[in-house]
């Protein structure tokens, strides 16, 4: 008496896969067994793609007031002040270099000098706080909120601070005007954050 | 009418970055006042007739703050005329500052001010005023609704009105020019302060150490062993407001602690003898040829009257007043706050570090003023944004000006304590 097996195509169909893909980690495993650098290898460039950070582009008012603050707030006891001075005025305006020479260096050298102060920073942009037009000058001024981190910050210093700075436009390019005092910035702190 | 013309010079004179000279008097100079030996008739410095005390470069907490570094340095030069006054010329900037703050810096306890240029007392509305000419108009002035733009800078000077705001972007302009005036080498002055020697505490920047004051006339010469008691120094703070202060990262309003402080410095009491002499009358026994006889003796003879004079040693004492010449207040995270925030807390939150555990100011002792013999100092620091939990110690450190029988006395107390709290959420199960 003849018997017949009826298999159904979908059961075939899964016999096949499930072939298919033991196949393979066999020989994904045959594979790492005799040359585990690739593996690894595989792996970092997995991780790499998936610790890229993500890219926020600022406005390059905010990318001029980050790097004049990096350089403002990037000290070092054992360089001089004129260097230090030099990194600063070469992304202000000549105002604002003017203002760094004759009012900031001075306190600045002695608050290094005193503590021996040796420290790099991170500066982010928080928002713009203030757009305006001065009289007699073309362009516009921005300020904006700064959040500066000092990354060896000197004994009674906050590691992390708010800072207010000015840019201005000139030929085309943004540069730092100047840090306000905090007695200036203290009408921007009273206002609620949208 | 000569207000504005005057102001308008100051103005001028202000945009030329030139040495000190002062110009068109007008009025000139008395040279009979004070101000006589200092300018002459002509409007220029009498520097041959001063000696030069220096440059003094010193923290004032009315000065502007550098986010994350400091205040900037009050700066001024000071000389001396031969009678003993004291003339102080701060700098543009200082000046500025000091006209924003004239109660805290020490410009309304001058003596006398002359304004170079302008031959006149300025107070500091009008200093500011002059200062600020070409970068504030009057549209903007009348825009904020005020008629008379003194009306609009004295509320400057009482805290009603924002000048940064009003100055906005023109700031970087009014602040170069500032820094441009006060450079050394090319200081210029706009502003001369004089104080008499009485006053020297008054200074700023404290009596100068090198300045030779008038001696002021020493008790006469004691017959008998002398002694100095100097009056007693007291120290006492504490906290204004809030009740009960957060610390700043809980403080959302940024409200911070208002703290007082008052430092009284008693009068030095000088004991010594003056020699006074004491006549006394006795009746010795009568003798031919010694005259008509006027007593009795202690035995019952006629005698004669015999004035003889002695010198007694008498005790007195004389009071010496005695006041501030610097001042700084401190607030300091007391120890036992330090070791439960390293012992206790750190359980709680693991690696504390301390955030900025010691504060200090720099006091002016100028506003200072005697009550009687005493005298007494207040100063007060608002909202002060303090970051560790824990009990503040107060304390004053600071120096006498000491008297014609004493020297000065350096001091350091302590007066107070105010705490700061870290609220804590509890999850109840």
């Amino acid at each position: 008496m003849k018997r017949e097996i009826q298999i159904s195509r979908q059961t075939i169909n899964t016999a096949i896969f499930l072939i298919v893909v033991l196949a393979l980690i066999g020989a994904g495993f045959l594979i790492v067994r005799r040359d585990p650098a690739l593996f690894s290898g595989v792996l970092a460039r997995l991780e790499g793609i998936t610790s890229t950070p993500i890219q926020i582009i600022q406005p390059p008012d905010a990318q001029a007031v980050v790097k004049a603050l990096t350089a403002f707030y990037t000290l070092d006891y054992t360089e001089s002040i004129d260097q230090w001075q030099a990194g600063v005025c070469a992304l202000s305006t000549p105002n604002g270099c003017q203002l760094i020479q004759s009012l900031f260096a001075p306190t600045v050298r002695q608050v290094v000098e005193a503590n021996q102060v040796k420290t790099s920073c991170t500066v982010q942009a928080v928002r713009m706080v203030e757009e305006s037009t001065p009289q007699g000058h073309d362009g516009v001024t921005h300020i904006w909120q700064m959040e500066v981190t000092l990354d060896n910050p000197w004994p009674g210093e906050n590691p992390t601070m708010t800072v207010y700075a000015e840019v201005a436009q000139a030929n085309g390019t943004w540069l730092l005007n100047r840090i306000l005092f905090d007695q200036e910035a203290a009408r921007f702190a009273a206002t609620p954050t949208p | 009418m000569k207000r504005t013309l005057t102001l308008l010079v100051l103005a001028i004179l202000l945009a030329l970055p030139a040495p000190v000279l002062a110009q068109s008097q007008d009025p000139p100079v008395d040279p009979n006042s004070a101000w006589g030996e200092v300018v002459d008739s002509n409007g220029n410095i009498r520097y041959s007739n001063l000696t030069d005390l220096g440059t003094v470069r010193q923290s004032a907490n009315w000065m502007p703050n550098i986010p994350g570094i400091g205040s900037l340095p009050a700066s001024y030069h000071e000389y001396q005329t031969p009678t003993g006054n004291i003339v102080v010329l701060p700098t543009a900037t200082t000046l500025f500052f000091m006209a924003l703050n004239p109660q805290g810096s020490g410009l309304a306890q001058a003596d006398s001010q002359l304004g170079l240029g302008a031959g006149m007392v300025l107070e500091a509305p009008g200093i500011i005023k002059g200062m600020l000419q070409g970068y504030i108009t009057p549209d903007v002035i009348k825009s904020l609704g005020y008629v008379s733009s003194d009306d609009f800078f004295t509320d400057v000077i009482n805290g009603k009105q924002d000048i940064w705001s009003v100055l906005g972007p023109n700031t970087v302009d009014f602040l170069t020019d500032l820094a441009k005036q006060s450079l050394s080498g090319t200081s210029f002055y706009t502003m001369l302060l004089l104080y008499t020697p009485g006053d020297c505490s008054k200074i700023p920047s404290g009596c100068p150490q090198n300045a030779s004051l008038p001696s002021v006339p020493k008790p006469p010469a004691s017959c008998s062993a002398t002694s100095v008691k100097s009056g007693a120094i007291t120290v006492a703070a504490k906290k204004l407001a809030p009740l009960n202060p957060l610390v700043v990262g809980q403080d959302t309003a940024r409200r911070g602690v208002d703290i007082t402080w008052e430092v009284t410095v008693g009068p030095t009491i000088y004991t010594f003898g003056i020699s006074v002499p004491i006549t006394t009358n006795t009746c010795v026994p009568w003798s031919s040829g010694a005259g008509v006889p006027n007593c009795k003796t202690s035995n019952g003879k006629i005698g004669v009257l015999h004035a003889s004079t002695t010198n007694v040693c008498q005790q007195r004492t004389q009071i010496f007043p005695e006041a501030l010449k610097w001042t700084t207040p401190s607030a300091s995270l007391s120890q036992k706050s330090r070791d439960w925030i390293f012992n206790t807390l750190s359980l709680l939150y693991p690696e504390p570090y301390l955030h900025h555990p010691n504060f200090s100011f720099a006091g002016n002792p100028a506003t200072g003023s005697f009550q009687g013999d005493t005298f007494v100092w207040d100063f007060t620091q608002t909202h002060i944004q303090v970051a560790d939990p824990g009990h503040f110690d107060l304390g004053v450190a600071g120096a006498t000006t000491g008297t014609p029988v004493s020297s000065w006395r350096g001091f350091s107390k302590s007066g107070g304590q105010f705490p700061v709290y870290l609220e804590e959420a509890v999850i109840i199960q």
